[in-house]
């Protein structure tokens, strides 16, 4: 059955042949891991995730219709499920910050300033960056992994996102402004503090 | 010439085909150089802070698993739906004297309106179903006392017989050891005898 396409395997599949299922799962575990590894950027969560991901495709599964590549569809299905995470992720620390503002701070305690300051110092380059990205609109995100990380077509992105292929890459342009501009500040500030 | 935009700026960055003019117009043009600069950059940093993948494990997923945890979600909800059908009909549940009794209380006449007596039954089932789990707790704790006092009596008239064995051998032990010494004793006094020793032997 390994030999079989994608869409004939669907269509086994959705008839209920669980090898089909195995095999199409066997085919895209590890290609969906790493996609997902490259949004939640942890272990965990991305393993979590990949399970998540996979029983709303068995779930879905009679749904596909075919008109996309069931590749594009799957994809889909991943970066929504990562999106919605992150999104949810977000809230929890919004609301653990406002926790924060609602329990509030002694001001005379310089103890938190301290740790801010270190931690801030702490982080290397690749982490700034990192906080960037993460602090990307969602869809600028996407673009960036699947584009950058996951090294796919214009194309195959704006099918994944069922967008056109000229917003995939305005959302790119405004991905790299954001980071351009942070990497040029830095660069800019390190260069003041070697003067 | 107009100035690259968002897209040709794109496209000449991530390599992509395109019109020749473009690049020219990039050469000469530092307004459209310096957003590619920015550009680059930006396509370095999100390189530079690119993850790194871990070795993950591989999880099982398979169809099977799949079925079987539908399954199970479907099995939960249908019996939820079956405890709150029951309760709606007025479900009555009667446990007593070693015999059980049920009964719905919608079909024996008695509408959802009288919501006093629905009350009464369901505290009255509530209170049997009480009284019977206390009866269960019970006699599992005189279930288990009994168990241990057995368990326990066992372990000691094991002891016990363990204590006598272990006397016996002890016992056996000293008759031998002493059975052994008078034999030895015998032996080195005829030795010396034997030897021509004259004195007095303790």
């Amino acid at each position: 059955m390994e030999h079989l396409l994608d869409i004939d395997l669907v269509r086994l599949a959705k008839k209920g042949e669980g090898e089909a299922f195995d095999v199409l799962v066997q085919r895209y575990q590890t290609k969906v891991t790493h996609l997902v590894y490259r949004y939640v950027n942890n272990r965990d969560t991305a393993l979590d995730l990949v399970q998540d991901i996979f029983l709303k495709v068995y779930k879905n599964l009679v749904h596909f219709k075919g008109e996309s590549k069931f590749s594009s569809w799957i994809y889909r299905v991943a970066s929504n499920d990562c999106i919605d995470h992150l999104r949810k992720a977000k809230i929890r620390k919004v609301q653990s910050l406002d926790h924060y503002q609602e329990v509030g701070f002694d001001v005379a305690d310089t103890h938190h300033e301290k740790d801010i300051a270190g931690h801030y110092e702490a982080m290397d380059e690749r982490d700034r960056v990192r906080k960037a990205l993460g602090d990307l609109p969602e869809e600028q995100r996407t673009v960036v992994v699947l584009k950058i990380y996951q090294d796919m077509t214009f194309g195959e992105i704006a099918e994944i996102l069922q967008e056109p292929v000229s917003t995939i890459k305005s959302r790119l342009y405004k991905a790299f402004q954001a980071v351009g501009g942070i990497m040029r500040k830095m660069d800019f500030i390190e260069k003041r503090g070697a003067l | 010439m107009k100035h690259l935009t968002e897209e040709e700026l794109i496209d000449v960055l991530m390599n992509e085909p395109r019109d020749k003019a473009l690049d020219q117009h990039l050469e000469n043009c530092p307004p459209c150089l310096d957003q590619m600069s920015v550009l680059k950059a930006g396509l370095g940093g999100v390189r530079l802070a690119e993850p790194q993948i871990p070795l993950m494990a591989r999880p099982t997923i398979s169809h099977s698993q799949f079925k079987r945890r539908e399954k199970t979600f479907r099995m939960t909800w249908m019996a939820a739906a079956a405890i709150l059908m029951f309760g709606l009909l007025g479900f009555r549940l009667e446990v007593g004297d070693g015999k059980m009794t049920m009964e719905f209380a919608f079909f024996n006449g008695n509408d959802g309106s009288v919501s006093d007596q629905r009350i009464a039954m369901l505290e009255q089932d509530l209170a049997n179903t009480i009284q019977l789990l206390e009866m269960q707790s019970i006699r599992t704790e005189e279930q288990m006392n009994q168990r241990f006092n057995a368990v326990y009596e066992d372990g000691h008239y094991n002891l016990q017989q363990i204590q006598v064995l272990l006397n016996n051998r002890m016992e056996e032990a000293e008759l031998k050891n002493a059975l052994y010494f008078n034999d030895v004793n015998d032996k080195v006094t005829e030795t010396i005898r034997k030897s021509g020793f004259k004195g007095k032997l303790q």
